[in-house]
Order: structure tokens, then C-alpha cells, then sequence
């Protein structure tokens, strides 16, 4: 399904924001931005979410600890391989150890519903061959015998090359006075040089004054230095041998890792969704077959009511029962009509993301496709006008209508001529109206469109006029700000039934507010009564 | 040992800035991990791979950096395997170099290691962050890009070192150069954040070019630039430019010292050049010097 267009349309990234899955594997799921059509993978979705609720309720310190273990949890290099190194390895047991951690803190109710069980305390241990499950990991000479014997010889050598150094650089010191315990070389001017004793140190030139000296370390030095190279070069095979080993172990458990990779992707996304579902007080949506009687019982749109909150502004919540699946929106400007298909379409992706709801109810069906049709979108076809391009989206939209279709139409045709706009309109409300599997929110300012069987109009309840009036005073020189405040105050954000015959002239209060001069405010009130000369 | 060094390295995260390709950082880092072992185990990384493939003392291939046990390094997981020196890997970061993954880890046993480090400031801050918060850092080395001053401003509560080679072909640009950095380092943080709105307060958004100049407002008292790394005028400009105008800085970045690393050119006749330039500023000169 692609719901691009609705996803910016509902500004719905501003919520996505705070949704923070802690894991790699979780952040991986949420840029996928998955979009479930199928009703009892959404229902099982909202049971693990209200499994994962509780547990954070109940059990606020567990959940903060299982957190943390998310935290920890990086991203694996491929398992597609044979071969592992420290890193790699190093991986896997980081996985391991904070996976185990979460097992234990989680409850059975979850454990059960997820499939959740951690089985791989016998790889862990391997990887953990001093004893202790910690999240670090090095190629210790455990692994093998003979990794012991040679690394042990390796450090004897540095030690004997390390004694060697220091005599030699002692006796430099007290025959040159050249401090070399902090410096590989000196940079030493040409004529003090020419007194060094030259089987003690190595010259060569700096530039043009100077010469740079290094200490000449004995014969012996080398001749450990080279037994310390074929030690290395056997530590070197036999630290391949021992990772072999161990990739062997990882390779035998490929799947039990990858199991445990897709239950962290999926625990660390239900615990994301559900710190929200907490913070916003959210409910479970209540899914029906085909989008009948949608239904929303203070339902917040939350792009806006957490503006609302920030500015210190009042949201009204939307409560409202539709009794058909093809509703036209009409109202007056600024009345919220764009904002109630946002609501909608806010909650619809929320619903089929597998979130709860920011409401007390949200009745609706799951929808194989959800398409918004009106403007602002970003992927504007050049040359087609705004007209050209709704039509254009409108096509897309619906190409299939014989799956479960939400379409969200907000003032279409509002740039081209009122009549033929009309007529489209009306043409699209008997034809959606007639198809089974399509739900549409249709805003408009087109009054008195005709009614066809099974849809319904809704309308903005729009400015409280009697009640701004009075408050209004005609003397005062009001911003264009406290116009705007004026408004959003005496407006009235709630949708009520009414019929394709109401006829709403709120416009011209809104100019009135917003403070057009009153001889055009006159003139249009008589051009409406047909006074006009 | 230099108590000097050790003392301004120990318990501070520290660049080694340097003003050209070769002029001596990774020789200085070792010198500088060799006093400071004396008191800490530090970390240490390196920031890109800068292309230095040679060293300026032989130029012969770049030096070498030696790890001790206990050591913590930065690098990337295939340089780790590389290395003759054994480790415990503590973290692997999710950033990519082209020489494999960047790895934290403890040095179990000394030895060589190559450096590899991110290019990306903001990894560069994470990787900082990680070493002090969830790895007890304090002592941090980081061996900076060649010519690059910004990721010093990219870690909070930094000092760092301007490695300045002094070559005598190359005298008076280099010259120059310190000149510069001597005098935006000791321009101050801004202080009144409550001011910066006022009008006598101008904001520069991004670095300060010359092309920027002119959008400063004749009547503004303080002009305000993110960090010393977002200036990229010249001494003349600089000199110009403070004298009509308080320059204040958003983010502190602290310079320690200059390590003068000459070539053809003596002490004495460098020092008489610093007179004539007017410049007394902290000079640590070729720490590998008789």
C-alpha cells in the first residue's frame, strides 16, 4: 500500500517522532513504516501491545532494566557466513547476554504470546570460557592449550626484549646523556653528533643542521625479535583455529540467533508503541469488517492538540458516528473541516500500524488502501495544474475499488469553475456510494449538493457568532494574530448531522472578523438576499 | 617525563590539531601516550584516515602507534585483527569505515596497532561520548585530521594542541597560520545567552568568510560565531575586524599549546621571528629535540 501522500497529509512523522524503538532491530521495523491490511494480524498486534502495557504498569523497574538491555544491544554483522572474528563474536555474545537478561525480567504472559525463551546458555558460556557472562569478549587462551603455551612464550620474549632495551637505552644515557625512555629518536644538531659513539646509535639526516639519531639496539635484540615474529605466526593460526571453533558453535545456533533478532525487533517495538499508548492514554481500536459505522469518542489528533498544548490554546477533541461509509464534510473556512479528515486519516494509519488510539474509541475497519486527493503533495507532475493534479491523484486512488478503500478527499476541485466542480463532485458521491468496499470523507464548500442513498452530510458546527459579537469591539485595532485568536476561540470544532440542503454563510462572517472593510461586506450580504444592483 | 604535558592531557579529552599533512601528530601521540601512561591508561583515536602515508621526521612510511596493556584504542575491526598487539573488544560502533567497523577496545597485550577512525563529526562526538559515559574515560588522545579544526568543536569540553610544522620554505604562510589561530583562540565564550537576541548582539550562522563581512551591522557591538574552527578570514581580516567589534564564541574549544616542529630553520632565528610578530604565546618546540 502506498500511503505516502496520507502520511504527510495527516503530518503523521510529527507523532512517528516520538516513537523510539531503542534496538537497531526495532529502529529497522520502524523505517519500514509497515502497513498491516490483514484484521487478525492487527488484533494479535493490539493483544501483545496490551500484554506490554500491563507489564510496564505493573512492573516499572523490570521494564526500565529490559530497556537498558535494549540499549545495549547492537547490530549484528551478517550470519551468513562461515567464519566469525573478535567482533563479530564479540556481537553475538553482546546479543546473548542482554537477550538472556530480557527473558528473565519478562513475564509468562508475554514469553508465551511472543514465543520468547531464551535456549542458548551453552553457546553463552563457550563464549564466556572465564566464567563470566559478561558483554566483552576476547580470544582467551582457554580455547586451546597450545594458544596458552605460545602466548605465554610471546609475553616471556617482550619481557627479554623489553630488558634488552632498557640496558641498552641505560647504557646510551650514561654514555651520550640521549634520554631515549619517552622518544624513539632525537633530533640532534650536526656538531654535537660527531662525538657519539656510533655503534651505540644510528644517524641520518634531519636537515640541514641536524641529524636524526635512534638507539642501535644489540644483536640479540633481533634474534628475539625475529623468535617473537614465528610465535606470533603461530598464535596468529592458532587463533584462527580456535575462531573456527567458535564459528562453528554460532553457525550450529544461526537460527535460534535469528529467532531471538526478530523477537528483540518485535519487544522493543511493542515496548515503544506501548510507552506511548501509556503517555497518551490510548485505547485499543475496534476493528469491523468493512467500515461501516465508523465511529470516534474523543479522538485527539495529536500534530494538533499537542500544538494546542505548547501555545496554550484549547483542542476540542472530535466525537462522531457515521452512519454511512460515504460522508460529505461541509462548514465554514477555518471550521476544521480539513482537520476532522486529518483526524480520520491520523487514525486510520495509527490503526493499521499496529498503535493503539489517542481516543476512548475508534470503531473502523482495515483498509488494503488509504489515499488522500487534495493538495500540498510533493509529487507534483510538472505541467499539470492544481486541478490536473487531483484529478491525477484521484485516478490513482481509485484504480481498485474492489478492496477495502478509505479515501480521503479534502475540498476537491476547489480551483476550477463551481459548477462543473460540483458536478464531479456529486458524480464521485453516487459512484463511491454504490461500491461495497469504499469508505470516503469528502470536504466541501459546495452547498446543496444532491442526496443519494447512503450518504450522509456532516458539518462543521463553525463560528459561535452570537457569542463573538459580544465579546468584539468594533473600536479596537486588532493584529491579524488576535483576528486568528478571535476565531479559533469562538469556533466551534464539533461535527453534527445535517442534509445536503444546509446552507452555511459563515464565510462572510469570517471576513468580518478578519477584518474586510464593510462596504464589501454590505454589498455581498445584499447580492445574497438579491438586492443587489 | 614532562609533567607539563602529562598534567594537561590527564582527565581532558584532547586534540592533536595540525596545520598540514605531516607535521608530526602521530609522532607527537606517541610521545604524549608515553608520559601519560606514567599516570593513566588513556584512549586513543584517530579521525579518518587522512591519507598521511608518511612520516615528516624520515619520510619514510607513516609512524607507528604503539599500544600498552591497558590502553583503550578506537579503530576498526580489521586493523585490530591486523595488529600483533591482543585485545578485548568492549564495543563495536555501527559506524562503516572502508576498513571495516569501528571497534572500543582494551589492550590485553602491547604491541603495534594502525589507527582508523570516523570522518564524521557527529560520529566523532558519539564515539567520545561512549568512551567517557559508558567506558569511565577521562583521559582521551584524539590524533585530528590534517588542516581540519572543526571536529575539535564537535566534542564538548575539549582542549587540543596545534601541531604547527615550521618548514623554512614555507616560513611565512606558517607563520601566518599561528598567527591566526594564536589570535581567534583567545577570543571568549559568550556569556549573556539572555542578550543574544539584542540588537547589539550579531549571530553568524556557519563559518565567517569574507563574503559573510558584510552582512555584519554597522551598529552591532558583539559578533557571535559558533567556534574558533568557524573562522576562516585571515590575520589581516581577523586583526581588522576585532578591532572594531567584540568577536565572542557560542562553544569553547581550548587551545593547551602550540608544538613547534622546525625544519631548516633554527630555534633562535624562529624565536626572533615570534618577536618581530609580536606573538607570546605558549610554545612546546619539538618535544623530540636534544
Amino acid at each position: 500500500m502506498n500511503i505516502k501522500e496520507t502520511i504527510q497529509f495527516v503530518e503523521f512523522n510529527t507523532f512517528y517522532s516520538e516513537y523510539v524503538p531503542l534496538t537497531p532491530y526495532g529502529l529497522l521495523n520502524k523505517n519500514k513504516y509497515t502497513i498491516f491490511s490483514d484484521k487478525e494480524i492487527l488484533n494479535a498486534v493490539y493483544n501483545s501491545l496490551e500484554n506490554t502495557v500491563s507489564f510496564i504498569k505493573e512492573n516499572e523497574f523490570k521494564s526500565a532494566k529490559i530497556e537498558n538491555h535494549f540499549k545495549r544491544i547492537a547490530l549484528l554483522n551478517s550470519l551468513e557466513r562461515r567464519n566469525f572474528d573478535s567482533s563479530d563474536i564479540f556481537l553475538v555474545k553482546k546479543l546473548l547476554v542482554n537477550f538472556k537478561g530480557i527473558d528473565k525480567l519478562l513475564n509468562d504472559t508475554i514469553k508465551k504470546d511472543l514465543q520468547i525463551n531464551f535456549s542458548s546458555n551453552e553457546l553463552l558460556d563457550f563464549l564466556s570460557p572465564d566464567g563470566e557472562n559478561k558483554e566483552t569478549f576476547y580470544l582467551s587462551s582457554s580455547y586451546s592449550s597450545k594458544l596458552s603455551i605460545v602466548r605465554k612464550q610471546i609475553s616471556e620474549k617482550n619481557k627479554g626484549l623489553a630488558e634488552i632495551k632498557k640496558e641498552r637505552l641505560h647504557q646510551i644515557f650514561d654514555e651520550l646523556e640521549l634520554d631515549f625512555r619517552f622518544r624513539d629518536f632525537i633530533v640532534v644538531p650536526e656538531n654535537v653528533v660527531n662525538s657519539f659513539n656510533t655503534e651505540l646509535v644510528f644517524k641520518e639526516v634531519y636537515d640541514k643542521t641536524s641529524l636524526v639519531i635512534k638507539p642501535i639496539l644489540p644483536k640479540k635484540f633481533f634474534e628475539l625479535h625475529k623468535e617473537k615474529e614465528s610465535l606470533l605466526e603461530e598464535e596468529h593460526l592458532l587463533e584462527q583455529n580456535a575462531l573456527k571453533i567458535i564459528s562453528e558453535k554460532i553457525v550450529a545456533e544461526k537460527a535460534l540467533i535469528k529467532d531471538y533478532i526478530l523477537k528483540i525487533g518485535i519487544l522493543d517495538t511493542l515496548f515503544a508503541k506501548a510507552r506511548l499508548a501509556i503517555r497518551y492514554d490510548m485505547t485499543k481500536p475496534v476493528l469491523n469488517e468493512n467500515g461501516e459505522n465508523m465511529e470516534v469518542l474523543n479522538g485527539q489528533y495529536l500534530p494538533l492538540a499537542n500544538k494546542c498544548a505548547e501555545r496554550g490554546t484549547v483542542y476540542t477533541p472530535l466525537n462522531a458516528k457515521f452512519d454511512t461509509k460515504t460522508i460529505v464534510v461541509t462548514g465554514s473556512n477555518m471550521g476544521g473541516k480539513t482537520m476532522l479528515l486529518k483526524t480520520i486519516g491520523f487514525m486510520q494509519v495509527l490503526t493499521q500500524m499496529g498503535f493503539w488510539i489517542p481516543a476512548k474509541k475508534f470503531k473502523t475497519a482495515v483498509f488494503k488502501n488509504i489515499s488522500y486527493i487534495g493538495e500540498d503533495l510533493s509529487e507534483k507532475v510538472e505541467g499539470l495544474s492544481s486541478f490536473g493534479f487531483e484529478i491525477y491523484n484521484l485516478t490513482k486512488a481509485i484504480k481498485d475499488l474492489d478492496s477495502n478503500t478509505l479515501l480521503l478527499i479534502d475540498e476537491f476541485a476547489k480551483t476550477t469553475n463551481s459548477i462543473e466542480a460540483k458536478a464531479i463532485i456529486a458524480a464521485m458521491l453516487k459512484s463511491f456510494s454504490q461500491k461495497e468496499k469504499v469508505s470516503s470523507f469528502v470536504s466541501t464548500h459546495f452547498m446543496e449538493l444532491p442526496e443519494f442513498d447512503k450518504v450522509s452530510f456532516y458539518k462543521m458546527k463553525g463560528l459561535d457568532y452570537s457569542a463573538y459579537q459580544k465579546y468584539y469591539n468594533k473600536e479596537k485595532q486588532y493584529s491579524l494574530y488576535e483576528r486568528i485568536g478571535l476565531i479559533n476561540t469562538f469556533m466551534q470544532y464539533e461535527i453534527i448531522k445535517t442534509s445536503s440542503k444546509d446552507r452555511t454563510y459563515d464565510a462572510i462572517k469570517i471576513a468580518d472578523t478578519l477584518g474586510l472593510n464593510d462596504e464589501i461586506i454590505r454589498y455581498t450580504k445584499e447580492y445574497l438576499s438579491g438586492n443587489y444592483d | 617525563m614532562n609533567c607539563t604535558l602529562t598534567n594537561h592531557l590527564v582527565n581532558k579529552t584532547t586534540f592533536l590539531v595540525g596545520n598540514k599533512k605531516n607535521a608530526g601528530k602521530t609522532t607527537f601521540l606517541n610521545y604524549a601516550l608515553k608520559q601519560v601512561r606514567e599516570v593513566v591508561s588513556p584512549a586513543f583515536f584517530t579521525i579518518g584516515i587522512d591519507g598521511e602515508s608518511s612520516d615528516l621526521i624520515f619520510n619514510t612510511p607513516k609512524p607507528k602507534v604503539f599500544t600498552e596493556a591497558d590502553d583503550f584504542v578506537v579503530t576498526s575491526d580489521l586493523m585490530i585483527n591486523k595488529s600483533d598487539a591482543l585485545f578485548e573488544i568492549l564495543h563495536v560502533f555501527p559506524y562503516k569505515t572502508v576498513l571495516g567497523r569501528l571497534v572500543f577496545a582494551k589492550t590485553l597485550r602491547s604491541g603495534n596497532i594502525e589507527l582508523v577512525g570516523s570522518e564524521d563529526n557527529k560520529q566523532l562526538a558519539e564515539i567520545v561520548d561512549y568512551l567517557r559515559n559508558e567506558g569511565k574515560i577521562k583521559t582521551i588522545i584524539i590524533d585530528g585530521a590534517a588542516s581540519r579544526t572543526t571536529q575539535v568543536a564537535s566534542v564538548k569540553n575539549s582542549y587540543f594542541y596545534y601541531i604547527i610544522k615550521v618548514d623554512q620554505k614555507s616560513v611565512n604562510s606558517d607563520i601566518d597560520k599561528l598567527k591566526v589561530v594564536a589570535l581567534i583562540s583567545k577570543f571568549t565564550c559568550f556569556k549573556n545567552t539572555d542578550k543574544i537576541k539584542s540588537k547589539s548582539v550579531f549571530e553568524i550562522n556557519g563559518a565567517l568568510t569574507t563574503s559573510k563581512l558584510a552582512l555584519i551591522p554597522e551598529d552591532c557591538e558583539i559578533l557571535l560565531v559558533n567556534d574558533f574552527t568557524k573562522i576562516f578570514l585571515d590575520f589581516s581580516q581577523v586583526v581588522e575586524l576585532s578591532k572594531r567589534i567584540e568577536i565572542n564564541y557560542k562553544t569553547p574549544c581550548q587551545l593547551i599549546s602550540f608544538v613547534v616542529i622546525l625544519k631548516d630553520i633554527a630555534k633562535g632565528e624562529f624565536e626572533k621571528i615570534l618577536k618581530q610578530n609580536k606573538l607570546e604565546e605558549s610554545i612546546l618546540y619539538n618535544p623530540y629535540e636534544y
